[in-house]
């Protein structure tokens, strides 16, 4: 049995000479971008006042629901970018960023008004997980295929689940009047960070 | 253990680059940007005068203070970036905040939230230009910027803390304390410019 579980782990973990190391940077890709840490955390803040487990696999599914969506129809969604020539706003070299600073202006705002409606929840976890998606798709030199799902985009969702996991359970231990307050003025740094960015981006 | 893993988290953000792959800007990415009001005394003490003054004025004003002013040092460092025009008497401005805000906790001055917001207003534009200015000389400006808001943003809520904390000892004199400390810091900057 135990040989068995070991045959199939390594199966399906196994990488082969040539796809060495993209799943690794994969996982890299996240950890060194400042600003797709802090729209995480910004994320998790939000979350943080859910208490139903069942609620947190729903969040789950949705969030892999789309991230594997917009992977699969990255090409449409690119082709309908280059038709509205939206590529040309801030130069296509700089849109997997410009997406980022979105993320972050719009993640600001939802901190600010703090809601606790389940729909905003699960309209930022939507629109989170479309935006570090089209990120990944963007950076990633593969077509999109099962295996190759293994290891880039692969690598980024085994570390955002990762890192979520261990901040929600760190936040969980904050009082929660804490919390809200935070929230909001992280919310404002999320705003400054996106806003400053994408004309700073602009301009030089 | 959530104290000692923030502080193992701040530190790991700290570090600066090797010299050996040091570019000729004087300042670099992130950490430069989270340095920079950390150690300019004058940037540190404005904003750790907002975060004191918000918890002691309590109520909406602990979070609605530390909120107003990024946003408004992002139009500061905006105007600096796109060089629309120029401030001038930035550094002067920027002591006299530090001296403003230390009279302010002395006083306990606790005025409408709008007036609150308008005072911390006209200095954050000032911190923010003098941010803005050095933006474009970094070798990497997005890290620089990310660095600089999360170091103006963590000091503010180290006001917050130790306001909130400070008000509770001696009917908040120790608050108070502070507020002398950081008004004779700020007359010191002021005397150090002209001297």
């Amino acid at each position: 049995m135990t040989i068995l579980s070991y045959f199939l782990i390594r199966k399906l973990f196994y990488i082969p000479i040539q796809d060495y190391g993209l799943f690794e940077s994969g996982m890299y890709n996240i950890l060194n971008n400042y600003l797709f840490l802090l729209c995480l955390l910004g994320l998790l803040l939000l979350l943080n006042n859910t208490n139903n487990i069942a609620y947190y696999v729903y969040l789950l599914a949705v969030l892999l629901l789309v991230y594997i969506s917009t992977l699969i129809f990255i090409d449409v969604i690119l082709e309908l970018i280059f038709l509205y020539n939206l590529d040309l706003l801030w130069g296509f070299d700089k849109f997997p960023l410009v997406i980022l600073y979105f993320l972050s202006i719009f993640l600001g705002i939802i901190l600010w008004f703090n809601p606790i409606s389940n729909l905003f929840k699960t309209l930022s976890i939507i629109i989170f997980s479309f935006a570090i998606s089209f990120h990944i798709a963007l950076k990633d030199i593969e077509i999109f295929t099962l295996k190759s799902f293994i290891n880039f985009p692969g690598g980024n969702l085994i570390i955002i689940i990762w890192l979520s996991v261990i901040l929600i359970y760190l936040l969980k231990t904050i009082k929660k009047n804490y919390i809200q307050s935070v929230s909001k003025i992280y919310g404002s740094w999320l705003i400054v960070i996106g806003i400053m960015s994408s004309i700073f981006s602009l301009l030089y | 253990m959530i104290f000692k893993l923030s502080i193992v988290f701040i530190l790991s953000f700290l570090n600066i680059e090797a010299n050996a792959h040091s570019l000729v800007s004087g300042y670099s990415g992130f950490g430069s940007g989270f340095s920079h009001p950390m150690l300019g005394f004058d940037h540190f003490l404005a904003m750790f005068g907002v975060g004191i003054w918000g918890a002691q004025m309590g109520g909406r004003k602990i979070w609605s203070l530390p909120m107003s002013f990024p946003l408004i040092m992002c139009v500061g460092a905006l105007i600096a970036i796109s060089n629309i025009f120029t401030f001038i008497f930035v550094e002067q401005i920027i002591a006299l905040s530090v001296i403003v805000l230390g009279f302010i906790i002395l006083i306990k001055w606790s005025p409408n939230e709008l007036i609150a917001i308008l005072v911390i207003s006209i200095f954050a534009l000032f911190h923010g230009y003098a941010h803005g200015v050095e933006l474009p000389s970094a070798n990497d400006p997005l890290s620089f910027i990310i660095g600089f808001v999360l170091s103006t943003g963590l000091i503010h809520l180290f006001g917050i803390g130790t306001g909130y904390f400070c008000d509770k000892f001696y009917n908040g004199k120790l608050s108070r304390i502070i507020g002398i400390l950081i008004t004779i810091t700020g007359l010191i900057f002021v005397f150090r410019i002209y001297i």
